[in-house]
């Protein structure tokens, strides 16, 4: 500090009279834009399903009591794959993330990623992947037979487990590794000095201190497996769930249209219970993450060396279904051999021949991307500066706990026949826009949130002493640090987007089928070459659109640091 | 003339009552501290002249316009926030400009505001620094230039320095206390830190439990409190329960657990009367030579007190102790310049004196017997 303090000349009037210009606050506005939408697309679809059952139950009468028996009994299907999926998951990916955080494998941050692939795919290539390797045909059947054991079909539950757990398990260990690097070294290292080992101090103190992350991880594979619909379309054979359930009997003629109507409310009514728990787990998870803490890793040579083979398999066996999709994009028809017969590039010349799921992807893409990032950071203003209007922030977790189809389904029933300006509102790009905004919602408002959860309170309230309006206040103050989460939502937003599958399978307007409907539609046809180069395509898509988004925001952040 | 005025301010968080029926006067020019340990509602009563609350009833006034609905924008206040809330992603330059951009201060005008106001808080050259490059201590600096720089009628800081190290924290407030003289800037200061609100204020504010207890200067709240929290949460002191035994109006007689004390008396309190005693460390003198000479000491009016010292702490400067008498208790003990003056030793007999005029004592509240109470509940947990 220097010595000569200069004192500023006291009574520049020209300053003292300048008051700060109020400006025009349109935050209001803003939170009104984003509130309404979550009406219009969410709240008031959903309400439609239910007050269409209500109807339903009252004035009909005539629903058939074995309906509802059917009901459970198909409802009972789905728990049933959701616990075992979640369970297996859980099985796999405690040990995994233990080993992976705590002991020093070779290599653990490369088996990190390696392992997280499945999160940027789109969750029914594991289906097809499973079909390649342990389909009627597969290699690993092959193999299997070959050693002289029995057969199996994996058109059913077993097959389905399999298939969701190879897809579900990298959601479970992210969850859990993020728990396991909020548990201060402290906690550790004092159980050790009194005695404790890695075991012991792993089973009776680590585990249950993130046992919420561990919850969560588990409620969100459960809730996935829950509302997944193209695991199930393409190789559940009999098993017959709930998104099946109504997706099928609502694109056939045949089908009975009470179900995908006394389902879909079924699924809302099950899904706001499941939505109480949720959002007590976000608070208890979220919470933890807030801590910048020094974890404790154990030098233990041998169980460092069995936790990098551990790795190693697991590694192995979760990226094999890729590296059989890789293959199989590359090859004719692979039904007979341990490779296909021969190989070829006409799946790609195909798949980028056929330019319009491409485009109907990228098309929707960009409606859709803008629109969640401009109601999830409003939402997030709104949620800190409008407390009474909390239940915004409640809604914007439903479509987390609400499977795709049945929020494609509610689109449907509301506005499958709104007529703007002439315009069949169904028919064009709009409703799959809008549609896919809401459905990936909820995963972007959650990075944004917790994005806002860093942004010091105190930072704009020196902003208001100072005279600047509470929108001036977000664009100068609150914005610009949000940049890195905003850029980091767009990155979940365009992998959550593009490979939705269940309400784009249920909207989809003629002309609007998107790359995973291509993929879906090829599949099932049989045609897994050509799905395959299409889901490679997509891989790609998603690691460029990731890449160009790091970087923008990577700039931005040197720019602003320096 | 006050500048800040509130009157019958309350404010209900709730159930909860974070500010109860405060009324304060702050002059014109003048630095308050409002001290009070966490949780006592001084930051509320800060917030609430921002703007950044509401109070639930009573008015606040600047300058002598009630200011209730005013909101933040327009009540031309500098704050200066514990965390520093200084905008990460502006360099130094522009978070202290940004006040001024808004009042549409600009071109050579603005920079010369703030290269001064930077100037005056010692951090010229760090114009184009961004925040992540700064020390903690500089975060403060430019938080402090930011709230200056827009001339406020009033600055408000909260805890500005409880996030600084021992050493800076004492710069710091100098600088403070420096530059609102300067400027003539009235100033509410919020602390915790019982020395900081003593060093740099004109008058201290001191709360407990949402209420304010007592505001006078720092000299007078340290000599003269007026409740046993005040005396026992400013400065260190024994602070003991006692009943009165006899009253003039020159002096009272008050017996603490067998120790007769005499005190001027300043409160008349009948005989009988409870009333709680506190004596300074510092006036609880060691006097080796009066061992034997009792009675002159006596003679005086001040009593004796004879005991075992538990324990010495040498720092320095001082010698801090702790005597435990059969008559009395324990009394903590300071001695200065203990290098040229005798000092017991530990677990040995020594003998104090405690003058009349070091004796400050008050009729005994409800407040004040619970201030005892919580004292013995901390003892009990300490044993």
């Amino acid at each position: 500090m220097s010595a000569t303090t200069t004192v500023p000349s006291r009574g520049t009037t020209a300053l003292e009279a300048a008051r700060p210009r109020s400006g025009v606050n349109w935050l209001p506005a803003a939170y009104f834009v984003a509130g309404a939408f979550i009406v219009l697309f969410l709240v008031v679809p959903l309400a439609t399903i239910v007050l269409e059952t209500l109807g339903l139950i009252t004035t009909s009468g005539d629903v058939p009591a074995d309906l509802y028996s059917y009901m459970l009994r198909i409802t009972w299907n789905s728990v049933q794959l959701a616990l075992l999926t979640t369970a297996v998951s859980l099985a796999i990916a405690i040990p995994l993330a233990v080993a992976i955080a705590k002991l020093r494998p070779a290599f653990a941050n490369g088996w990190t990623v390696l392992l997280t692939v499945p999160l940027i795919t789109p969750p029914f290539i594991s289906s097809f992947a499973t079909i390649l390797l342990l389909g009627r045909t597969g290699v690993l059947t092959r193999l299997w037979e070959t050693l002289g054991f029995p057969g199996f079909s994996i058109y059913g539950l077993s097959g389905l487990v399999i298939t969701q757990v190879l897809h579900l398990m990298p959601y479970a260990l992210l969850i859990i590794l993020a728990g396991l690097r909020t548990v201060p070294a402290h906690i550790e290292e004092a159980a050790m000095s009194l005695g404790g080992t890695f075991t012991g101090i792993t089973a009776k103190i680590v585990l249950p201190y993130i046992f919420p992350h561990i919850l969560m991880g588990g409620v969100l594979v459960f809730l996935t497996s829950l509302g997944d619909i193209g695991a199930p379309l393409l190789i559940g054979g009999n098993y017959r769930v709930l998104p099946v359930e109504i997706y099928s009997n609502f694109i056939s003629f045949l089908g009975d249209e009470r179900i995908p109507i006394l389902f879909s409310a079924w699924i809302v009514l099950l899904s706001s219970i499941m939505l109480i728990f949720v959002r007590h787990l976000l608070k208890k998870t979220d919470v933890a993450h807030e801590f910048r803490t020094r974890t404790y890793t154990y030098d233990l040579p041998k169980l460092r060396r069995g936790a990098t083979i551990l790795c190693a398999a697991a590694a192995l066996l979760f990226l094999l279904p890729y590296v059989a999709i890789v293959i199989s994009s590359f090859g004719t028809v692979w039904a007979t051999g341990w490779l296909p017969n021969e190989f070829t590039l006409d799946h790609y010349i195909r798949a980028l021949s056929d330019t319009r799921p491409i485009k109907s992807s990228l098309i929707v893409m960009s409606g859709a991307m803008p629109l969640t990032l401009f109601v999830s950071v409003f939402l997030g203003q709104m949620n800190r500066s409008v407390p009474r209007l909390a239940v915004f922030d409640y809604l914007s977790l439903l479509p987390f706990v609400i499977p795709g189809v049945v929020i494609g389904f509610g689109l449907t029933r509301a506005y499958g026949t709104l007529v703007i300006g002439g315009i069949d509102f169904a028919a064009t790009a709009l409703i799959l826009i809008v549609a896919l905004a809401v459905r990936r919602l909820a995963h972007v408002v959650r990075v944004i949130s917790a994005g806002f959860a860093r942004v010091d309170r105190s930072l704009e309230e020196a902003a208001w002493s100072l005279g600047a309006s509470e929108s001036k206040t977000f664009t100068d103050v609150v914005l610009p640090q949000l940049r890195p989460t905003i850029f980091a939502g767009a990155v979940i937003a365009l992998i959550k987007l593009i490979t939705e599958l269940g309400t784009t399978l249920i909207l989809y307007p003629p002309g609007w089928d998107t790359m995973p409907v291509y993929i879906y539609y090829y599949v099932s046809e049989g045609q897994i070459g050509r799905g395959a180069a299409m889901g490679i395509l997509l891989i790609v898509v998603v690691a460029i659109g990731t890449a160009i988004s790091n970087r923008l925001s990577g700039q931005k952040g040197v720019a602003a640091g320096g | 003339m006050a500048d800040i005025r509130l009157k019958q301010v309350v404010k209900r968080f709730g159930e909860v009552t974070a500010v109860d029926n405060l009324n304060l006067e702050v002059g014109a020019g003048e630095l308050i501290s409002l001290l009070g340990p966490s949780g006592c509602g001084k930051t509320t009563v800060l917030r609430m002249l921002a703007g950044f609350e509401r109070p639930t009833s009573g008015t606040l006034e600047i300058g002598g316009k009630v200011i209730n609905d005013v909101p933040p924008q327009q009540r031309e206040i500098g704050i200066v926030f514990q965390d520093y809330a200084v905008f990460p992603t502006m360099s130094v330059e522009d978070n202290v400009a940004y006040g001024l951009r808004l009042r549409r201060v600009t071109g050579g005008e603005l920079r010369r505001r703030v290269d001064e106001t930077l100037d005056l808080v010692g951090l010229n050259g760090y114009q184009k620094r961004m925040p992540n490059q700064l020390s903690g201590g500089q975060l403060q600096r430019v938080a402090l230039a930011r709230a200056l720089v827009i001339r406020p009628r009033v600055l408000l800081l909260d805890e500005p320095l409880s996030n600084l190290d021992a050493a800076l924290r004492l710069s710091i407030r100098k600088e403070i206390r420096k530059i609102q003289q300067e400027l003539g800037m009235t100033t509410v200061f919020v602390t915790h830190d019982q020395e900081e609100a003593m060093s740099i204020s004109d008058r201290v504010a001191v709360m407990r439990t949402a209420q304010l207890v007592q505001v006078d200067t720092p000299m007078v709240i340290y000599e003269q409190p007026r409740s046993a929290f005040v005396a026992n949460f400013v400065g260190r002191t024994t602070l003991k329960q006692g009943k009165v035994t006899a009253a003039d109006k020159e002096l009272t007689r008050i017996d603490v657990d067998g120790l007769e004390l005499l005190a001027k008396t300043k409160e008349e309190v009948p005989v009988g009367g409870h009333v709680w005693v506190s004596v300074r460390p510092q006036h609880v003198q060691y006097a080796p030579e009066s061992a034997d000479a009792g009675g002159a000491a006596a003679m005086n009016g001040a009593a004796k007190l004879q005991g075992v010292v538990d324990y010495l702490e040498p720092l320095g400067a001082v010698v801090r102790g702790e005597v435990c008498s059969e008559r009395g208790g324990h009394f903590l003990f300071e001695i200065a310049d203990p290098l040229s003056r005798p000092v017991p030793e530990t677990g040995g007999q020594a003998t104090f004196v405690i003058r009349p005029e070091h004796v400050v004592y008050g009729r005994m509240t409800k407040a004040d017997e619970a201030v005892f109470a919580k004292e013995a509940e901390e003892t009990a947990q300490a044993s």
